[in-house]
């Protein structure tokens, strides 16, 4: 006999008998894993950001086919792709609107002075160790970037020493929000482009002498607004997004500029 | 003669103690005073005046909300102008509140000679007398951390306390308000220590000197000569030998247990101002309500000891110290290697503020954080013994894993690292980021 044969004999004994190990153990230790987790997963958005509280795309695909229900939706897909996900888990999904984070700050180093040359990490939370604000405002984006690193969209950037978030690209995922150290992030409706951007809760006087464009609580959006959807609470207006209808009027009255159009932001204060 | 010290790690940074001949001034009322509601570690105090109400020194301004816990009370006659938030030495901003004085301008040293000087019979104290009194004086530790004392002083039941370590060390450059205090007033120390020495049955009492205090360690010996159980001990000039577990380390050969506390072998440590505190709080009724700070640092024309009433703002000392407030670029509160800096002229001194210094560019530097050279100083100078280098660089790189957690906890923020660092890593600044990473984990 040939070499040659020899050796395709042994080598085609060898993958027979290997082949057929393999065989036997798929067969043995098969797993069912219904087929639908796999079939959510690929509708998924596949970033992997962990907004819904779940380790990954996959985790969650799993919860929710196990659970039968999308209570909790994917924060970053939007309402199409949770209709796919409901038509292949045969549930009815209502849709929602996107959500998009927003700053309720707009001390920029212009509008609120730096009180000091911070020179430690660059980090909102170690700044904050260190003195619990550089600005003139206690409430102010500190603008060292805790945020814009926890983002894995890269929507947020810093601008003039306050963040700026990109509405385009924000999946309100909401993986921002517990990363900042002085509770300004929050989210609101894509749609709402009107925005308080502030948080100060001092008194009128002491809120304007720290920043230029700091809400004083003066109730004149109050007053103007018709369908009762901003109200002026411990010296600081706050939008109803249920009941606001985009009508800016609030932001034509405000006169220190606290009340904005994102998109349209106005950088420098208007004078008293 | 060999002297006694902490073996592991340590610096000599420049003593500085540019304020340690001069004798303690009394300073005056200033215009204004701010005084923090909450000034020590624990749970905070509820504040009992209001705008308006008419005060008058040592009545209680906040009280203690629980055992660990102190209380605050007005260090002048006056009335209540406001209740503020406003930044502190040390950069947060808390609660104050603003007492306008009835007699701004009027010396210190005549408002104290006014209080009665009171015999108390020491021996005839009951323990938890004894306790009390401090807890209602608002006493805390005054070397700068600020824990209530009746807590530091109330052990659990399980631990016996052998061992009184009175904490003179006073390591820091620059600071002289504790040596000061040890020549002018030893004898006020030493029976503020009798009042401490009833708490406990059969305790010895160390009281740890550092050796460039020559002539506090004589008086301090002269004061104790005839007390068997009071021994000053000379100790080896070292940073930071003033930190608790080194000083334990040092006068007994102790070591503190990770995550432990010094009362785990059987030791209490208290600072002489502390000691001065309880001493005016059982022979004058007096609570805390005043200190000693240091004035110093490179910019000012004269360095000096000064007795202020707690809440008296910065910018009064820089006035009365004739400070150019324009050569001023930094100012630290407490020493320059654990002090902090702060932002506002206007922040009130507060019972741990030990010194006040005000410096320019030339002292620290400013240079950008360079990358680690491994050169290995920061663990050969850490006198926890901890491998500084690799935890920052794994708290940097945001991978605060299990087994570095320990570490990062048992790290005193001495400062001896960054202040060997080469490429000027801010070693200290991440370790506590570290610490804040673990608490928000919690």
């Amino acid at each position: 006999m040939p070499d040659i044969v020899i050796a395709g004999l042994v080598l085609g004994g060898f993958a027979l008998i290997s082949s057929s190990g393999l065989l036997y153990a798929s067969k043995k230790f098969y797993v069912y894993e219904d087929p639908r987790i796999e079939e959510v997963t690929e509708l998924l958005p596949g970033a992997n950001c962990g907004g819904c509280g779940f380790a990954g795309c996959s985790a969650y695909a799993e919860h929710v086919v196990k659970e039968g229900s999308l209570e909790d939706p994917c924060p970053v897909a939007d309402s199409e792709t949770m209709a796919k996900i409901g038509e292949v888990l045969g549930l009815q999904v209502e849709s929602s609107e996107k959500m998009v984070a927003s700053l309720m700050c707009h001390g920029t180093v212009q509008n609120s002075e730096l009180m000091m040359d911070y020179e430690g990490i660059e980090d909102c939370w170690a700044a904050m160790l260190v003195a619990d604000t550089t600005k003139a405002c206690a409430f102010a984006c500190l603008g060292l970037g805790s945020c814009v690193e926890a983002c894995p969209f890269d929507a947020m950037h810093l601008e003039n020493g306050i963040v700026v978030i990109d509405d385009e690209k924000c999946t309100g995922c909401g993986i921002c929000i517990p990363t900042c150290p002085k509770n300004i992030l929050h989210m609101r409706p894509y749609s709402k482009k009107v925005t308080v951007t502030c948080n100060n809760t001092d008194k009128g006087a002491d809120a304007r002498k720290a920043c230029k464009v700091a809400c004083i609580g003066c109730m004149k959006c109050e007053k103007v607004c018709e369908d009762d959807a901003i109200h002026v609470n411990n010296f600081l207006a706050k939008i109803d997004y249920n009941k606001c209808t985009n009508c800016e009027k609030c932001v034509e009255v405000c006169p220190t500029n606290s009340i904005q159009i994102r998109g349209q932001e106005v950088h420098v204060a208007a004078d008293v | 003669m060999l002297l006694r010290t902490f073996k592991r790690g340590g610096i000599h940074p420049p003593e500085e103690k540019l304020s340690a001949d001069l004798a303690i001034e009394y300073g005056e009322i200033p215009g204004s005073l701010l005084v923090p509601v909450n000034q020590h570690i624990g749970k905070p105090c509820n504040v009992l005046v209001k705008k308006g109400t008419a005060v008058k020194r040592g009545d209680v301004l906040a009280e203690a909300d629980g055992f660990v816990s102190s209380n605050v009370h007005a260090p002048v006659d006056g009335k209540v102008q406001k209740i503020l938030n406003f930044p502190q030495l040390g950069g947060q901003i808390k609660e104050c509140i603003q007492i306008t004085p009835d007699n701004p301008g009027e010396s210190y040293q005549s408002v104290l000679e006014g209080d009665t000087f009171q015999e108390v019979d020491v021996d005839g104290l009951d323990r938890d007398e004894i306790r009390k009194t401090i807890a209602k004086a608002g006493l805390v530790g005054m070397g700068g951390a600020g824990f209530p004392t009746h807590v530091k002083l109330s052990p659990p039941p399980d631990k016996t306390i052998d061992t009184l370590i009175i904490n003179g060390a006073e390591c820091e450059p620059y600071i002289t308000a504790d040596h000061r205090l040890m020549i002018e007033k030893s004898d006020e120390l030493v029976r503020g220590i009798k009042i401490l020495q009833k708490l406990f049955d059969d305790v010895m009492i160390y009281i740890g000197i550092e050796e460039n205090k020559a002539d506090a360690i004589e008086t301090l010996e002269q004061a104790t000569k005839d007390e068997v159980k009071m021994k000053v001990i000379p100790l080896k000039t070292k940073y930071p030998q003033g930190g608790e577990k080194q000083l334990i380390k040092a006068v007994l050969n102790r070591e503190v247990p990770s995550k432990g506390l010094p009362m785990d072998v059987g030791v209490i440590v208290q600072n002489v101002g502390t000691l001065k505190a309880i001493y005016d709080a059982f022979f004058y009724q007096r609570p805390l309500m005043e200190r000693v700070v240091t004035v110093s640092g490179n910019v000012v024309k004269r360095a000096g000891n000064i007795l202020v009433p707690i809440g008296t703002p910065v910018s009064y000392l820089i006035e009365k110290y004739e400070i150019d407030k324009s050569r001023i670029k930094r100012l630290v509160s407490g020493g320059p290697m654990m002090g902090r800096t702060s932002y506002s002229f206007e922040s009130p001194v507060s019972k741990t503020s030990s010194a006040v210094l005000f410096f320019d560019d030339s002292v620290y530097d400013t240079r950008d954080e360079n990358p680690c050279i491994r050169c290995g100083n920061c663990i050969a100078v850490c006198p926890m013994g901890l491998p500084v280098a690799q935890v920052t660089e794994m708290i940097k790189a945001n991978n605060v894993t299990p087994d570095i957690k320990n570490y990062i906890m048992d790290c005193i923020e001495c400062g001896s690292c960054s202040y060997v660092c080469p490429a000027d890593r801010r070693l200290v600044h991440w370790m506590r980021f570290g610490k804040n990473i673990i608490n928000r984990e919690n």
